[in-house]
């Protein structure tokens, strides 16, 4: 009885197992990085931090990344004018738009 | 060029004969035929590059064991091509040099990135692939009840493709890029599974009858890719079979390699059921729920997606029981939802991009990682909802017969790439559900046997269908777009986009200036404001308020037309294709054709039909040519010699020519039937030039 039941049990699993992955839609990620499979140890969370500061030297900083910490307001604006080609930096002065 | 016809005999080789057990393993003769045959598909010899040698072998098994209850077939076929590839290009460059250029010219070139010698571009290379194609199925059917069955179906089909390029030291990339040769080799592979399983279930009571079917659908598409590559070869002997033989990529940070993967998934529970009654009323109902993995993550299933037809033969009313005249009538109606997935996959997700290099923590520079793209969570299905209203017909002792039918079909929530403000968004374009497409229309379908006496005889058929599409809406409650412009046409002169799709506007519509004829230095006018019999301004000092709808690329009416003669063991038939209707952009005549080009050779239209116009070219409806155009496609003449032989039951001879006359008046240098008018940017003349050939074939048909 006791085998019976067990049987039961894990045929019931094994059909509802076979029924999820037969009805799984997860995308998998091979050639690609998502938000899922990036952040696996301390080297890609350092490389996400360092992505607005790389993008920051772009825009025409170019201080120790520290410094920002000591900015109180907008005194590091990217502004955006008519063209996204048309971009500023204000150090030290209240952001002008 | 003689096509390989093809006696299919199925020979029937019975290997076990039980009781109640039979093992066929027919064979078909067709693969036989094909075996080490040198098919040339496309046809070999229109260029000196392109070549395609091919074979095949199918084979198919059957097994109905345990006295009917269970049926076993399988197929399996492998298909091996070669081919080499031409460059478009070449073509191109042939026209547009000056024809004075001896065949073998180099130094002219030298240092000259617009211009080749088009001949050694596709000789002083090696630029083709080997595919190969297996495809594989295995049914088991279980026959429970007469009426009741359930089948189980499993597929694989895989495709591998090798593609090996190598440029010889002479090529003209070498001599310009001043290196000793380039070598790629790049592997491709497609594996797609699918798995099916369905049951049956039929009842007939009296004068119902009913059929049930349902089940689940499994289907899976993977890709991979992998390529490398590798220049400055010591000779050209080894061409791509000694990659680690060149040493560009010998030098610190150079690669030459790469890979790439995807995966695909769609998963559907299916359901559909048939009753009619006594063959006069017919319905068929089905509902198909859809899942795919590229849609974000709480729509990936689609929803239900039903479809419903009706039918009712009127032809077995009582009042048309003795007819002479009506065989068969039959009205239709039908509606469905399909949904639609053919877009790019990983596409909704959040991904991560490599960007520049910063230094760390520890002062070691890194590559930085951050957002790649805007996701969307609420990526859906897009789906295509279609009604259609039709009539079969078959009069006349059935020599008449065709149908009519009016559809109306509309896309909506189609995906497409979107401008978002930045910020709140990180990035300038997003993939989002937004258009709704709408088609309406009708086809009319006839066949006629129109002689029939006992040497001759002549019978026809015509298919003539009417569209008109437009875009309904290209905004929805979170994104709105007034319009979008098509990709610019190319320089030099860079004349701007010249299609617009807006809301409430016909796809494939052209969007540029009105001409109204040249100044006295030649140079285009258009109307202000795009009004004709407005004020005339210089083409090249109008704005974006001169611009408006001048056109479209989209052929309205399309028809094919069959004919077919005997007379005795002969036999000839002519087919015709026509699409009258539309506009196509001659870029041919804007690019070649005007005084104002300079450094290539010119077509004669820029001294005669167009010797008016001195100045630029201006994308303005000058260059819209009439489309319509009737072709004679394809014309046969065979003869049936009755043999008296018990070798050989039919044999035929006949003779075919493809592509055979276009009437048009377009003038653009390809004929306008190879220009593209499907999509949203339809009727854009290409200036890519590839001959279309008129080929002929002669062929012999033997069934034995």
């Amino acid at each position: 009885m006791k085998n019976i039941k067990s049987l039961c049990a894990v045929s019931l699993m094994a059909t509802a197992m076979a029924f999820t992955s037969c009805t799984d839609l997860t995308e998998e990620p091979f050639h690609i990085l998502t938000s899922d499979n990036y952040f696996t140890d301390k080297a890609s969370v350092e490389a996400t931090v360092l992505r607005p500061y790389e993008h920051a030297q772009w825009c025409g900083w170019d201080g120790d990344r520290w410094q920002l910490q000591e900015l109180t307001g907008d005194h590091f604006v990217w502004t955006q004018k008519r063209t996204p080609w048309l971009r500023r930096r204000t150090m030290g002065t209240p952001a002008r738009t | 060029m003689a096509s390989v016809p093809t006696g299919m005999t199925n020979c029937s080789i019975k290997i076990i004969s039980g009781r109640t057990t039979t093992f066929l393993f027919p064979v078909v003769a067709n693969p036989v035929f094909s075996v080490f045959q040198r098919t040339t598909v496309p046809k070999k010899g229109l260029d000196i590059a392109t070549d395609r040698k091919e074979y095949g072998l199918r084979a198919n098994f059957k097994q109905i064991t345990l006295e009917g209850l269970l049926e076993v077939t399988g197929n399996i076929s492998y298909r091996y091509a070669d081919e080499d590839y031409t460059d478009y290009g070449s073509f191109k460059q042939a026209v547009e040099l000056n024809p004075t250029y001896s065949i073998d010219e180099m130094d002219a070139f030298r240092n000259n990135f617009d211009s080749y010698n088009p001949i050694f571009n596709l000789t002083r290379r090696e630029n083709g692939a080997t595919q190969e194609y297996l495809t594989s199925d295995f049914n088991i059917r279980l026959n429970i009840l007469k009426n009741l069955n359930t089948e189980l179906k499993l597929g694989r089909q895989g495709h591998d493709m090798k593609k090996r390029e190598y440029y010889f030291k002479d090529h003209r990339e070498s001599i310009n890029n001043n290196r000793n040769g380039r070598a790629r080799l790049e592997n491709q592979k497609w594996v797609d599974y699918t798995l099916e399983w369905l049951g049956n279930y039929s009842l007939d009571i009296d004068r119902h009858h009913l059929k049930v079917m349902g089940g689940y659908s499994y289907q899976e598409f993977n890709w991979e890719q992998f390529h490398a590559e590798n220049m400055n070869f010591p000779t050209d002997a080894f061409l791509y079979n000694n990659l680690d033989a060149g040493d560009y990529n010998k030098a610190d940070g150079r690669l030459g390699m790469g890979s790439d993967k995807n995966k695909e998934k769609t998963i559907a529970f299916l359901a559909r059921v048939n009753y009619d009654f006594d063959n006069t009323f017919l319905f068929t109902g089905s509902i198909r729920y859809e899942g795919n993995t590229k849609f974000g993550t709480d729509h990936k299933w689609g929803g239900a997606f039903p479809a419903a037809s009706a039918a009712w033969r009127i032809s077995r009313l009582s009042f048309f029981e003795d007819s002479k005249t009506v065989d068969d009538l039959k009205l239709r109606f039908s509606y469905g939802q399909t949904g639609r997935s053919g877009f790019d996959k990983y596409i909704s997700l959040a991904k991560y991009s490599g960007y520049g290099w910063m230094p760390n923590s520890e002062g070691k520079w890194v590559q930085v990682y951050g957002p790649g793209n805007n996701p969307n969570k609420d990526l859906s299905w897009e789906k295509q909802i279609s009604y259609n209203l039709g009539i079969d017909y078959t009069l006349f002792n059935s020599r008449l017969s065709g149908s009519l039918d009016l559809f109306i079909r509309e896309g909506k929530d189609v995906i497409g790439e979107y401008q978002v403000p930045v910020p709140p968004y990180l990035h300038e374009k997003i993939m989002t559900n937004v258009g709704t497409t709408s088609s309406k229309g009708f086809e009319l379908q006839v066949n006629w046997d129109a002689v029939q006496t006992d040497k001759f005889t002549y019978s026809t058929n015509a298919t003539l269908s009417y569209t008109k599409s437009k875009l309904k809406s290209f905004s929805n409650e979170k994104y709105e777009l007034g319009y979008m412009e098509g990709d610019g046409l190319p320089s030099p002169g860079n004349p701007g986009p010249c299609q617009r799709l807006q809301d409430g506007i016909e796809i494939g519509s052209f969007y540029g200036y009105r001409y109204a004829g040249v100044d006295e230095d030649g140079n285009i006018m258009v109307y202000k404001g795009g009004e004709k019999g407005a004020e005339t301004i210089r083409g090249r000092e109008a704005g974006e308020a001169d611009r408006t709808y001048i056109g479209n690329g989209t052929p309205k009416w399309e028809m094919a037309w069959g004919n077919t003669f005997t007379y005795k063991g002969f036999d000839l038939s002519l087919y015709f294709r026509g699409r009258f209707d539309y506009q196509i952009l001659n870029q041919y005549q804007m690019y070649y054709g005007l005084q104002g080009v300079t450094g290539i050779n010119k077509l004669t239209s820029a001294y005669k039909e167009n010797a008016h116009i001195k100045g630029e070219k201006i994308m303005c409806d000058y260059f819209l040519e009439n489309g319509n155009h009737l072709k004679l496609d394809n014309i046969t003449l065979g003869w049936t010699p009755k043999l008296n032989t018990k070798w050989i039951s039919n044999l035929r001879i006949y003779a075919t020519m493809k592509n055979v006359f276009t009437i048009t008046k377009y003038s653009g240098g390809m004929d306008p039937s190879s220009v593209d008018v499907t999509g949203l940017w339809a009727g854009r003349g290409s200036m890519d030039l590839y001959p279309t050939a008129r080929n002929v074939s002669f062929g012999v048909q033997i069934s034995y």
